[in-house]
């Protein structure tokens, strides 16, 4: 065996390997990200690192000796959620979470003779006000005998069973039996999502919000969209394999926020995952093929709850909740953001749009809600663009014109890496506003420079780089997020026509995903992103699909709301829709051509 | 008024049980307000809101529903000024007039002539679907003679015209009364009378509208409810103006008198362009005095083009398209049936000056990307629909052009499509002639 230490800005993570393991192997299997998309042919050139100040393809390298390699930064994504917005948040819930926590203290003496060990515990627990359902778990039934001869105090976790409608109480399902009391009752939220996963650590007796991680889902190194994971799902094994790697660095990534905040795994009783349907799918390892193709249908909308440990298995007793789906391409991430910010319960509608790599709409009031997906393409967060880049130090943020000439905010005090998705935002709305491009996005005469045959706009010249590469956009990039703000700007004006409904009548527009708080809302409008509405009523909701997860953990009541919500919610299948592509080709303009 | 799906919602139980067929209360309401469901599918919808939808929910233009061959066919229900808006419902269907004074050999013989007008368009069979009787002869057993003709050898609507009460009574027992409409009835009172306990259609006609209105309100008075408005015009002005007045008053102000199909009786002097005005502009029933297959040709297309549902998404045939002059050297190029996809593509090749074969594969009409997603675009499909197309005797090389988009499938493709090299186009239709130009030797 070998000892690999793999550097990635501040993080430092050391594995064990055996040896002539391929480094890029190594490295995919630690759980750290590394962009391969040739998938280790040695073609793309992407997975190029650092061992000994010399840059190598990690596809190339096979591990010989104990080694040092120096990742790429963006391999250790960790975004930070601002914790104080997330207590302001839930002040108002109250706290009345799924699995209950209970001390009891057991005296083998006060014991009369003939009556079972679990009748006996039963009797004791009804005292307490919780009517126990009778239990399949051999392993429980050990564990509640042992504890019933052996005199202390015992912290139970109980699991609340939904209310099937037959009489009003409510009745329960022991979880686990754990000796010696002051323990606590710990749930974990995530957010499964395509190309990020974030999880959050609670305290469900005071329904604290504790800490939480974002880190890249390790499935992208087999396609970077559903589609390609779903049909690599298909392939031999493929299933198991995306199963496997996505709960591995749950069961990692939960086991270090237990370490860091000094709390024992063995506390977590209730795991709530929110995701898109095909992410479950992949998740609880279902077949996800109809996903994609007719009749799109997902398995079950409403997934069962099961024992942690079925399928997160770092946890060993507990219950795992995943929020229910609407349809094949509407899923749970959404409905846990409709919970997030209240559209189900509010007289006046709104309209929810979810950013991402896609794009999701839900519009709706108390009395009725509707959804649809498009597909917007990840140039929002700096994918696909000739030199986008994430939101990081080096990324250009926002572009602004001050005495005939365009100034670069630059994040951090660095040298430019690249253009971030908000930062080509600002700058297609004044590359339009001073006449460098026309409203359908093509260059004008007034830009002459090129790169290669095309013509582009140069914004820093390789000199001035941080990896001495032109900062340029081209045609090709400013049709990349036409389209992609076509796409979500047609998905709520079809379901707004749908509806007949006039943007007048929208009382707030919620905007969640990656893309939010950094966004100018200006400059969205201008380039018409979302239908002409008042600043005002335009609000940023961050990772709404955590945050309803959240909720779910420390409310029983919402458990209640979220099936509801899924239930009633109507999709909008968009590729079923003629209409959609007159809207689409009438948005791909600046700002559109719908102008009254 | 036509309810909005809001507005019809409200009127739902709002169970979301899913009983309909369609999982929200909502997504039921849309199907109403497209008037593509019916409100009785509904378990559990209430009398008050059947009611409500049952009269906002007819449309403002009867429906009238035929026997036609084996089929139903029917007329009305429109419910929009332009095609544009939504669609049109029901298109105007032909009516090829013959007279009962002809001697039962040359009666025959027209009959023949009219049987044989039959095109196919499209991979649709296209044919005038009403035979109208006039009646010159004034001999009733001479006109019942001919109506049994019409009746057992066609499968044809058939127009009673000009008839006399007499002739009414005794055709109505000769004739399927699904397969009947009245015209120019000599009295409409005692017809009204006859026909009271059936459904056959009945023509009112008048010289204006205001008459019109008045010959309406007679019918509706004696309850017959199956009605066909017809105005007679001196010009196609006067044509025009009627057509659009009584859409508008249907469609636009609700008024129920207004609210029946339209009849216009072609005369000699113009009929091509009157017929041409009937099937654009709102007429549900055209009567021909004169006709060949070559005048019947232009009409039948037009119709077929102005029904098309403009909401489907449109769909080009599968196969193999010449762009240019293509030899047998010529690039291949594969893109699917989505007929926006076909034209740029199209368009892009004829720009490139290159003769290409372009072969459309059905991906039911979703653009490149949809249609892989969806997995009707993968390599074997791709594969499988090259090798039973016959290109190959087109072409002697063995190379395919496939979108960019899809360079995925290529591997696949290969292994489908064995001795076969797959190129790998550009992903924008805007970078064919640059390819050709550059990559195509």
């Amino acid at each position: 065996m070998k000892i690999l230490k793999l550097i990635s800005g501040s993080f430092t993570k050391e594995i064990q390997v055996k040896e002539n393991t391929n480094l890029l192997a190594a490295i995919q299997e630690s759980g750290l990200f590394i962009d391969a998309p040739c998938g280790g042919q040695s073609v793309c050139k992407k997975c190029s690192v650092f061992i000994d100040n010399k840059s190598c393809l990690a596809c190339k390298t096979y591990v010989s000796k104990d080694m040092t390699v120096v990742l790429p930064e963006y391999s250790n994504l960790v975004l930070e959620e601002d914790k104080k917005k997330f207590i302001e948040r839930f002040a108002e819930i109250k706290i009345d979470p799924v699995i209950k926590k209970v001390e009891l203290n057991i005296d083998p003496e006060s014991r009369t003779t003939y009556l079972s060990d679990f009748e006996y515990f039963k009797n004791l627990l009804k005292k307490e006000g919780f009517k126990i359902l009778i239990t399949s778990d051999i392993e429980l039934l050990s564990k509640i005998s042992r504890a019933t001869h052996k005199k202390n105090i015992y912290t139970i976790y109980l699991y609340c069973v939904p209310n099937q409608g037959i009489g009003n109480e409510n009745k329960y399902e022991i979880v686990d039996i754990i000796e010696g009391t002051n323990l606590r009752n710990l749930g974990i939220a995530i957010d499964l999502g395509t190309t990020t996963i974030s999880i959050a650590l609670l305290d469900l007796d005071s329904g604290i919000f504790i800490d939480s991680l974002s880190f890249y889902n390790p499935q992208i190194i087999y396609g970077a969209d559903i589609i390609h994971r779903i049909i690599f799902a298909q392939k031999n094994e493929g299933a198991e394999i995306l199963q496997k790697i996505v709960v591995n660095e749950l069961n990692l990534s939960i086991n270090s926020l237990c370490l860091k905040n000094d709390f024992s795994v063995n506390e977590i009783k209730s795991v709530v995952i929110s995701g898109n349907t095909t992410m479950i799918h992949l998740f609880l390892g279902l077949p996800s093929k109809f996903i994609r193709e007719t009749p799109y249908s997902p398995v079950i909308k409403a997934f069962p709850v099961t024992d942690a440990n079925s399928i997160i298995d770092i946890i060993q007793r507990g219950k795992l909740f995943v929020i229910p789906c609407v349809a094949n391409y509407l899923g749970g991430d959404l409905v846990s953001g409709i919970i997030s910010c209240e559209i189900h319960k509010k007289e006046e509608i709104n309209i929810l749009v979810d950013i991402g790599t896609n794009g999701e709409i839900i519009i709706g009031n108390k009395d009725w809600l509707m959804g649809c997906a498009c597909s917007a393409g990840p140039a929002f967060e700096g994918m696909g663009l000739n030199c986008g880049v994430r939101f990081k130090q080096g990324a250009i943020a926002e572009v602004s014109y001050e005495n005939n000439k365009f100034i670069y905010k630059i994040a951090g005090d660095t040298k430019p890496c690249g253009i971030s998705g908000t930062g080509v935002i600002s700058l297609i709305k004044l590359l339009k506003e001073k006449n460098y491009i026309d409203n359908r996005g093509k260059f004008t005469d007034k830009v002459t420079d090129k790169i290669g045959h095309r013509k582009a706009f140069i914004l820093y010249d390789k000199s001035q780089t941080s990896n001495n590469e032109h900062i340029y956009i081209d045609e090709t990039d400013i049709d990349n997020i036409l389209r992609a703000k076509a796409a979500i700007y047609s998905g709520i004006s079809l379901l707004m026509k749908k509806l007949s409904l006039d943007i007048s009548e929208i009382n707030n527009l919620f905007i969640a995903g990656g893309i939010g708080n950094s966004l100018n809302i200006t400059n969205a409008l201008y380039i018409g992103l979302f239908p002409p509405i008042e600043k005002e009523k335009i609000i940023f909701v961050g990772n709404s699909s955590l945050t309803g997860s959240i909720k779910y953990l420390i409310s029983q009541k919402i458990r209640n709301e979220i099936f509801n919500v899924s239930n009633k919610t109507t999709y909008i299948d968009l590729s079923n829709e003629p209409l959609y592509m007159d809207e689409f080709i009438a948005a791909l303009f600046i700002p559109h051509t719908n102008i009254n | 008024m036509a309810l909005t799906g809001l507005e019809i919602f409200k009127l739902l139980p709002n169970k979301n049980c899913g009983e309909c067929g369609v999982p929200t209360c909502l997504a039921f309401a849309m199907k109403l307000a497209g008037k593509i469901a019916e409100p009785e599918v509904c378990p559990y919808i209430s009398d008050e809101a059947l009611e409500i939808l049952g009269t906002a929910q007819s449309p403002p233009i009867k429906k009238l529903a035929f026997k036609y061959c084996s089929d139903e066919i029917s007329i009305g229900a429109e419910t929009v000024m332009f095609r544009h808006e939504k669609t049109f419902v029901n298109q105007t269907l032909l009516a090829l007039e013959i007279s009962d004074a002809l001697n039962e050999d040359e009666f025959n013989k027209e009959l023949n002539r009219i049987e044989s007008y039959k095109f196919e368009r499209v991979g649709e069979m296209l044919e005038p679907e009403c035979i109208s009787l006039k009646n010159e002869s004034d001999d009733k057993n001479n006109y019942l003679q001919k109506l049994e003709i019409i009746s057992s050898k066609t499968g044809k609507i058939i127009i009673l015209g000009n008839c006399n009460s007499e002739m009414i009574k005794e055709s109505i027992q000769l004739v399927d009364n699904k397969r009947m409409i009245l015209n120019r009835v000599q009295n409409l009172e005692e017809t009204l009378e006859i026909i009271s306990d059936s459904q056959i259609p009945i023509v009112v006609q008048a010289k204006n509208l205001e008459e019109l209105f008045v010959q309406v309100s007679i019918c509706e008075a004696q309850n017959s409810k199956n009605i066909i408005l017809s105005i007679d015009f001196n010009n196609l002005n006067e044509l025009l103006e009627d057509n659009v007045y009584l859409r508008r008053l249907a469609i636009k102000k609700g008024i129920k008198l207004a609210g029946y199909p339209i009849l216009t009786e072609c005369n000699d002097e113009d009929s091509l362009s009157s017929t041409i005005l009937g099937i654009c502009k709102y007429s549900s029933i055209i009567i021909l005095k004169n006709f060949t297959g070559a005048s019947l040709f232009p009409f039948l297309t037009l119709r077929q083009n102005i029904f098309t549902d403009p909401q489907k998404p449109l769909q080009i045939d599968s196969g193999i398209y010449k762009v240019g002059e293509p030899d047998e050297n010529s690039p291949l190029i594969v893109t699917t049936n989505f007929s926006l996809t076909y034209f740029i593509v199209s368009g892009e090749i004829e720009n490139s000056i290159y003769p290409v074969w372009l072969f459309i594969v059905d991906a039911e009409g979703m653009s490149v990307l949809t249609a892989w997603s969806a997995n009707k675009f993968s390599g074997e499909i791709v594969g499988r629909a090259l090798k039973n197309s016959g290109i190959d005797e087109k072409i002697n090389h063995r190379r395919v052009i496939i979108p960019g988009y899809v360079a995925i499938i290529s591997g696949e493709l290969e292994d489908e499509l064995k001795d076969w090299e797959v190129l790998v186009g550009p992903q924008e239709a805007a970078d064919i002639p640059k390819y050709l130009k550059e990559t195509w030797r």
